[in-house]
Formats: structure tokens, C-alpha cells, sequence
């Protein structure tokens, strides 16, 4: 009986300690089980925050140009995709944010091929206030309506305008740093102090050649850019001056400072339209004078309607020259340009324009263009 | 030279910051009062959803959309895509039109002005049409399309939400 009770006891504390045992594997068990689950929700979180903070975007433009050329003008057909564009950006914080830009132009880019990559924007703002941000790193110059605006499906024809193109010179962006925001309700500013041009005898001093592109650019020479703007609704009037204290960045004893002055205006009222902008430059020194390109210059405008949200017509008059300072140089451009552009969603639009040239070199090319774009 | 750009670069710095100082004294007159601890939550799923792609082209880009109702109208607080980001606005509706609106929030950047009075005013009174469109056709500002657009799809599918839940009494 004695035998009986103490081989209870002890079959009672061996089922108590396995019983303990088999209880602290289970907790641990448990534990464990629940800290994989906090660190999984944890990273669940984690990455949507991180995704919460990025913002993607882009846009992209296939393009068939059939004009013929005159003079000694070439003919061209080509198609191309001229532009594939992606947009990254990323929240620091609410007042601190990342934008960059990153585009391939002519889909293919490499030694000896027709295109190449190029980051277009890369800066960062700090939000100051309400009214005011500052900005720095590689930006879009705020000069011009296309040039820090240029989805395709925001504007007409197939081909961005030729003035913005050479005269601009869009898209053009530089490294530096500044501040945009608004004043007094409807003015809007931006001011920038950044990298430079660097033209040279090599391209006439045309501004456009003049473009680095921030890509290990000349800076001994900065420049800097002030923009004001006028909004109201369905108004925009503005105008912008740039100041380049060498626009060869001293590599030209004949070549010195240059300064843009633009201004533009922008109407659209219920299913009308209307485009304008004037933009002159005039480059200091010798130089450029015995080229003519101690004047630069060119306007447009653009009238168009707009009678249902998914069809719109326009007409464009373009006059321009790279060397206006010789009056008899023969520089002069004009393009005549009229087409259409259907949006078969907001995001996405198919054009058809038919361009016209009357060069004084009697160079020209004329025909039509037909082009697919997109963004999102 | 480096000197003389600073110097000239401060001082315009303190001129707009002057200028601003002065000028931020007009925003925002629209009034909205109600406690926001009475907000009511809608989960964007089945009809509301539908109804979101339909007037905005894209997935709701939050869970739920708040409103809150006074004596006479329903409050609503609708998300959109802008340039930037998300665009948050608040819309007043009483007899299927909107009586007052405003942007919360914005990170708009040529588009600051879908913030001002003058772009927020077209909105009063606008109702939906018979196409279930906006009634009538809002000036956006130019060279800020998408920012504009946001406001405007938040005003349609303001409309069509409040449309579809008529007030009532116990309102």
C-alpha cells in the first residue's frame, strides 16, 4: 500500500514535470510564433510606409514624321519612339520630398546609337511654408510654358514647338539651387541659381548647343533665373529673365554674358485656346557677333479649340533664328503648323498635324506628322 | 562675383517673404465648422467603388471616404491624384449643389493656386447635369492641368456620392 502511494507520488511528479515541460515548449513555441508574427507585421508595415512615400509616374511619345524636304532640305520618314519617361519621387517627410525624372530618348541609347538616357530632374524640396518651397539639386528652368510642363497629352502637335526647342532652348535643365512659391494670391515666382550654357564657335553659339546637361558640366561661370507668373483661372501670364555670366564658361575670350528675356501667355476660356510667347537672347562679345548670334529670337502662337472634351484643332505660327545679328544672314525660320489631337482617355492622346516651312535659307521641310503619347 | 549672387539672392529671398507675410491674410474664407469626431465612414467597396472609377478614372486611392452631415447639408472629404501627389478636398452639398469648397491639403507645385478663392469659387453652386457631369464648365489654371482635375473629379464624385444617399430627416 506504502510501494503503491510513493509510486503514485512519483508517477504524479514525473506527469507534472512533463506536463511542465511539455507547457514551457508550448510558450516558447507560442513566443516564438508571435514574435515572427510582430516581426512580419513589422516589415508589413514597414514597406507600406516606404510605398506609401514613393510615387511613380510617366509618360511616353511614339512618333511617325513623313515631311518632304525643298531646297536642299533632306526628306524624312522615320518613326521613333522618341520619348520614354519615368517619374520617381519620394516623401522624406511631409515637408521634405524627392522628384527626379529619368527619360530615354529614341529608345535605343549606346555608343553609336540614336538615342541616350538622360536624368531630366533629380532636386529636392523643402517646403517652407504654405506659400514658399525651396529647391535644390537637378531641375527643370522655369522659363517658357513647355519646358517644365511637356506631357504629351498637354500639348498640341506632334513635335514640341520649334521656338521652345531652339530658342529656349526646352527641355533644359541645370544643377542649382533657389526657391519658387507664391506671392500676393496670384503671382507665382521661382528663382534659381545654377549651372551654366556653354556654347562655342564649333555650333555658331547657338543656345541650344550650349546645353551640358549637368553631366560633369563646366561651372566656373554660374547663371540665374527668375520667373513670375500671373494665374487666374484659365489665365496665365509670365515672363522670365536668365542671366549667364560666361556662356562658354570662359573657354571663349571672345565670348562673355548673355541674357534671356521671355514672356508668354497662356488662355484657355471654356473650349478656346490661346498660346504666345516671345523670347529673345542677346550674348555678349565679338564672338558671337561675327555669327550673328549676339541676337537670338523667336515667337509663336497658338490658337485652339477645343468644342468636345476629347477633340481639339489648333494652328501654330512659328518665326525664329539662332543668328538674328546678321540681317542678311538668311537665318531666318518660319513654321506654319495645324492639326489635332484626340484623347481617347485623359491620359492618352493621338495626334495628326501637318507642318509647313518657309526658311529664308529655302531649306525647308514640309508634311505631316502623326504621333501616339501618353502619361500617367 | 559668388559674393555678389548671394547678396542679390537673400534680398529677393526677403522681399517674397515680406510679400507673402502680407498677403496670406485672404485664404480659406470658406467655413467649415463641424467637429470631425462626427465623421461618418464609407468603405470603398461594391457601388461606392464603381461609382469612384467611374468619376475618376483610377482606383479610390484611400479605404474610406469621410462626410459629415449638418442641419442642412452633407460635408464630404474626397481624395484625388495631382501632380504631386493627393489632393484632399472638402465640399459642402445641400440641394444637390455645392455650397462651399477647399483644399485641405495639397503638394502641388505650378498648381498652388487650386488653393486659392478665385479657382474655389467657380465650384459654388455647380450640381451635377443630366449626363451626370458637372453642370457647368470650371477655368482650371493653365500649365497645371492635372491639378486642376483633381479638384474637379473630387467636385463630380462629391455630387454623385451625396446624390446617391438623399438627406434625411434623422440626418
Amino acid at each position: 500500500m506504502r510501494g503503491t502511494r510513493v509510486a503514485t507520488i512519483v508517477i504524479g511528479f514525473v506527469l507534472v514535470a512533463l506536463a511542465h515541460g511539455a507547457g514551457a515548449q508550448t510558450t516558447e513555441g507560442r513566443l516564438s510564433q508571435l514574435e515572427q508574427e510582430i516581426a512580419d507585421m513589422k516589415k508589413q508595415h514597414s514597406d507600406g510606409r516606404l510605398l506609401d512615400n514613393v510615387h511613380f509616374g510617366g509618360y511616353g511619345e511614339l512618333h511617325y514624321n513623313n515631311p518632304s524636304g525643298s531646297g536642299d532640305a533632306s526628306d524624312t520618314e522615320s518613326i521613333d519612339f522618341h520619348r520614354f519617361v519615368l517619374f520617381i519621387g519620394y516623401d522624406f517627410s511631409d515637408r521634405i520630398r524627392f522628384n527626379s525624372e529619368l527619360e530615354l530618348e529614341h529608345s535605343l541609347s549606346g555608343n553609336g546609337e540614336p538615342g541616350e538616357v538622360e536624368l531630366e530632374q533629380a532636386y529636392i524640396d523643402f517646403t517652407l511654408n504654405d506659400s514658399h518651397t525651396a529647391r535644390g539639386g537637378l531641375l527643370l528652368l522655369p522659363i517658357g510654358i513647355l519646358n517644365e510642363t511637356h506631357e504629351p497629352t498637354t500639348f498640341y502637335g506632334v513635335e514640341r514647338n520649334a521656338v521652345e526647342k531652339n530658342i529656349i532652348p526646352t527641355t533644359w535643365w541645370e544643377a542649382g539651387a533657389g526657391a519658387h512659391g507664391q506671392l500676393l494670391g496670384d503671382i507665382s515666382y521661382a528663382a534659381y541659381i545654377h549651372s551654366g550654357l556653354m556654347t562655342s564657335t564649333n555650333s555658331s553659339y547657338a543656345v541650344r548647343s550650349g546645353r551640358q546637361k549637368v553631366a560633369k558640366a563646366q561651372a566656373s561661370d554660374l547663371a540665374g533665373t527668375l520667373a513670375v507668373n500671373w494665374q487666374i483661372p484659365g489665365v496665365t501670364v509670365g515672363g522670365s529673365l536668365q542671366y549667364q555670366s560666361d556662356i562658354t564658361q570662359g573657354a571663349d575670350s571672345d565670348a562673355g554674358e548673355a541674357l534671356l528675356r521671355e514672356v508668354h501667355v497662356d488662355v484657355q476660356k471654356g473650349s478656346v485656346a490661346l498660346l504666345a510667347l516671345y523670347a529673345h537672347w542677346t550674348l555678349d562679345g565679338d564672338g558671337p557677333k561675327a555669327y550673328g548670334a549676339d541676337e537670338q529670337y523667336g515667337w509663336y502662337i497658338e490658337p485652339s479649340f477645343r468644342p468636345i472634351e476629347t477633340v481639339g484643332f489648333f494652328a501654330r505660327y512659328s518665326e525664329w533664328s539662332n543668328s538674328a545679328g546678321h540681317s542678311n544672314s538668311n537665318a531666318e525660320k518660319t513654321q506654319y503648323d495645324a492639326g489635332l489631337n484626340w484623347w481617347p482617355h485623359r491620359q492618352v492622346v493621338l495626334k495628326a498635324d501637318y507642318q509647313w516651312q518657309d526658311n529664308e535659307d529655302g531649306k525647308d521641310q514640309s508634311g505631316f506628322n502623326l504621333g501616339l503619347g501618353y502619361d500617367f | 562675383m559668388t559674393s555678389k549672387w548671394l547678396v542679390l539672392f537673400l534680398q529677393a529671398g526677403g522681399l517674397l517673404t515680406l510679400a507673402s507675410c502680407v498677403s496670406n491674410g485672404n485664404r480659406n474664407t470658406a467655413v467649415f465648422t463641424q467637429d470631425t469626431a462626427s465623421e461618418i465612414s464609407i468603405p470603398v467597396i461594391g457601388q461606392t467603388e464603381r461609382v469612384c472609377r467611374e468619376s475618376l478614372g483610377y482606383t479610390y486611392p484611400s479605404t474610406e471616404i469621410l462626410y459629415y452631415t449638418t442641419a442642412t447639408s452633407r460635408v464630404w472629404t474626397i481624395m484625388t491624384r495631382g501632380r504631386h501627389g493627393i489632393v484632399t478636398s472638402q465640399f459642402e452639398i445641400g440641394d444637390g449643389a455645392i455650397r462651399n469648397i477647399r483644399v485641405l491639403s495639397s503638394k502641388e507645385q505650378r498648381g498652388r493656386q487650386i488653393k486659392s478663392q478665385r479657382f474655389l469659387r467657380q465650384f459654388e453652386g455647380v450640381s451635377l447635369s443630366a449626363r451626370n457631369a458637372l453642370n457647368k464648365r470650371v477655368d482650371g489654371i493653365t500649365g497645371a492641368t492635372i491639378s486642376s482635375k483633381a479638384v474637379n473629379d473630387a467636385a463630380l464624385l462629391a455630387l454623385k456620392l451625396d446624390a446617391a444617399m438623399p438627406l434625411k430627416a434623422s440626418d
